[in-house]
């Protein structure tokens, strides 16, 4: 208890600092961001994509003030502390030096957190407002989602399509993917329930079929059904309702997917069949989206203060700019790794060794630059797994399980980080 | 008797980015001070007066030997509990008032929010700083912002007090303020280490003092010690006559001695310039009776 409050102690003066710094008049230059995206408003028709407009812009606008504030604020806190020597003044009293780092990191949360929570804040009153003149009437809508508690099938196999494993069948009556719902709430649901459904559509005689027909069939315990026939085309985001009615008390629910074509073969994930339930209260889960946000700014500060513990202030804030960079377009060199090992492989196998890579490059430089690529690929997160903007598109909820998703890939790096710069702070030797 | 601080053959050696020995800060410092004692570490720049103090504060670590704050490590949280430090500069939080300043250092030392309060208040009304108790402290000038540094070094009421030129930068009014402050703090039982530049002050305050030179301790014991001359006497008289003062000097000469130097008494410029301020009312206060009757 006594090690929480010095560690308290630090984090209140790190946030009251901060605040006597007048960090906070950032929020002003956040309103006056969202404010320019009026600005735009002539290129876009309807108000349900002004709206989206706003949300979309909001948060990134979000996401890159909390991280310029994070990278700033932690960059030069520490190595000010050396430099001016104030560090002297807390570690001579009882006070651990790892407090010092720990002390600075929780402070630095506290204030990401009010400066995300505070930019939502303005960021909802500023929907709520332009939704009130607007003379539309219109929704600010958050759909929570329900995924299958199990797929099953007859008469298919599992396969591998991309990163999911999915369930494949062919045409034929006894074959079917089958979606199992339990535990459903008849009052959580409108009148019609949507349903959005993705496949993945092949033939036994046609590599690049990419189309066709599903017969669906939603069916409850009692025997109740609803059917219908839906042409889909590959990975397309198909929607569709069924009567909310089949949900009976048990809560119990079927979604059958069969091939519509008689060459047909259709796949399917677990979770590429979702049911939208009525829309909650949209601060709510703005509130819940915006904990994602904090999760990526925190990777950020983590980084860049551990770094400040060794190295000088705009190194440390280097390190947390292409920490940054690196998280936000990790898809892209995700996906240029494989390429690159697809081209390297295919160098394996021909038999001109003078062969060179589609890139015209030396095999050896590709070789080395894929292996730093995915060594660096595999300490920093895929800040994807942090970006609202996804969920605020589609008008979907942040669950908790996506919420707890999101921290599983965030915690261990944030971890590792906070643990590695309070060791490095205990053996630090204030020579200077 | 326990010694509270103790040095054997401490030693620090700073390096280069390559771990290459660049000079010694400290070499060889084997001191040992009593409870109760104030004692005065004195040297030109650069003789390791600061180096000693860092190593001591656990804000280093030595290159060899060691060094003991109240029996134990100077990393020892436990210690440090016990401890009071007045850094060279004054390395405070420029945007805190000196309120949250004090308020800041208290709770690191984990003291509740009535204790904080009530020291706080003594303090800075001791220190003479209750009118600007709310102003931040990049406001304030260098003297202020040295008297909330000493303020936030005894906010735990600490036994062992280290101060590192703690006069630097004050008038003469705080500066016989401070003598004073260390006096008292001797007289209650508080274990007191300085250095200074300002070797009147050193010889007003400290029991006993080590000479530091280039890291080497050159000398090392009682201030009294160090400076009586055994060939030499000086009497002072009141309302000597100057046909008594004729005798005396006879007698000495009959005697064998050699009168080397015969003069009135000379006041300290400390005591005329304090004795004017006050005299001119501005309702400054000092203790008027000189260190060595304090000390004695």
């Amino acid at each position: 208890m006594m090690a929480v409050g010095r560690i308290w102690a630090i984090a209140k003066m790190t946030l009251l600092e901060a605040s006597r710094r007048k960090v906070f008049t950032i929020l002003l230059l956040f309103g006056v961001a969202l404010l320019s995206s009026i600005l735009f408003f002539p290129s876009v028709d309807d108000m349900d994509s002004r709206l989206r407009l706003i949300e979309v812009w909001s948060l990134r606008a979000s996401a890159l003030f909390t991280a310029i504030v994070g990278l700033f604020l932690a960059g030069f806190s520490l190595p000010t502390d050396f430099e001016q020597k104030r560090i002297y003044m807390i570690v001579t009293k009882p006070v651990s030096k790892s407090f010092v780092f720990l002390g600075r990191y929780a402070g630095y949360v506290l204030l990401l957190a009010v400066f995300i929570g505070s930019m939502g804040l303005i960021t909802v009153l500023f929907l709520r407002t332009v939704s009130l003149f607007s003379g539309e009437k219109f929704k600010l809508a958050a759909y929570p989602r329900v995924v299958a508690d199990q797929l099953s099938h007859a008469g298919g196999e599992p396969v591998t399509i991309g990163n999911d494993t999915c369930l494949a069948i062919k045409f034929g009556p006894d074959r079917k993917i089958v979606w199992l719902f339990t535990g459903l709430r008849r009052s959580n649901f409108a009148d019609q329930v949507d349903v959005q459904a993705r496949l993945v559509f092949g033939a036994e005689q046609d590599a690049y079929r990419s189309s066709g027909a599903v017969k669906i069939r939603v069916v409850n315990p009692a025997g109740k059904s609803h059917e219908l026939t839906l042409p889909m085309n590959t990975n397309e985001e198909r929607k569709f309702q069924f009567p909310a009615d089949l949900i009976g008390t048990d809560g119990n629910l079927a979604v059958e997917f069969q091939a519509g074509d008689s060459d047909g073969i259709i796949a399917a994930a677990p979770e590429w069949l979702l049911l939208y339930e009525k829309s909650t209260l949209f601060e709510l889960s703005f509130a819940r989206g915006l904990l994602l946000v904090l999760l990526q700014s925190m990777i950020v500060l983590s980084i860049t203060l551990m770094a400040s513990t060794f190295l000088s202030a705009p190194l440390s804030i280097l390190l947390g700019i292409l920490l940054y960079l690196v998280g936000s377009i990790y898809g892209y060199i995700r996906d240029g790794t494989r390429e690159i090992d697809h081209s390297l492989a295919e160098i394996r196998l021909a038999k001109d060794k003078h062969v060179r890579t589609p890139e015209n490059l030396p095999a050896g430089i590709l070789w080395f630059s894929n292996k730093m690529s995915k060594a660096v690929l595999a300490v920093v997160p895929d800040f994807a797994h942090f970006d609202f903007s996804v969920w605020l598109l589609k008008d979907h909820v942040v669950s908790w399980r996506e919420l707890a998703a999101a921290s599983s890939k965030a915690l261990p790096p944030i971890l590792v980080l906070v643990v590695l710069g309070t060791l490095l702070m205990v053996f630090k030797d204030f020579d200077r | 008797m326990d010694p509270v601080i103790q040095t054997e053959g401490l030693t620090k050696v700073y390096k280069d980015f390559w771990g290459r020995p660049k000079h010694k800060g400290l070499d060889n410092l084997s001191i040992s001070i009593n409870p109760g004692e104030v004692f005065g570490l004195i040297g030109p720049n650069g003789s390791g007066k600061t180096t000693t103090f860092k190593l001591l504060l656990g804000l280093i670590f030595p290159s060899s030997g060691k060094a003991t704050i109240l029996g134990r490590s100077p990393t020892d949280v436990g210690a440090k509990a016990r401890l009071g430090f007045l850094p060279e500069e004054s390395y405070l939080y420029r945007w805190l008032n000196a309120d949250e300043t004090l308020d800041f250092f208290g709770r690191l030392f984990n003291l509740d929010a009535e204790t904080r309060r009530k020291r706080s208040d003594e303090l800075i009304n001791r220190f003479g700083l209750a009118h600007a108790r709310k102003r931040q402290l990049r406001e304030y000038s260098k003297g202020m912002t040295r008297r909330v540094g000493f303020c936030q070094a005894l906010i735990n009421d600490p036994e062992v007090v280290i101060l590192d030129e703690p006069t630097s930068g004050l008038d003469p009014i705080s500066s016989r303020q401070i003598k004073d402050l260390i006096l008292e703090l001797k007289q209650r039982g508080k274990t007191v280490l300085l250095s200074s530049h300002l070797l009147a002050d050193v010889q007003d305050v400290c029991d006993r003092i080590a000479i530091l030179h280039q890291g080497q301790t050159k000398v090392y014991g009682a201030v009294r010690d160090i400076l009586v001359k055994r060939d030499s006497v000086s009497l002072t008289f009141k309302d000597l006559s100057d046909a008594a003062r004729k005798k005396i000097e006879d007698l000495a000469k009959a005697e064998g001695a050699q009168i080397t130097h015969c003069e009135n008494t000379l006041e300290t410029l400390e005591d005329v310039f304090l004795r004017t301020v006050q005299d001119s009312g501005d309702g400054l206060k000092y203790d008027k009776r000189g260190p060595d009757e304090k000390k004695s």
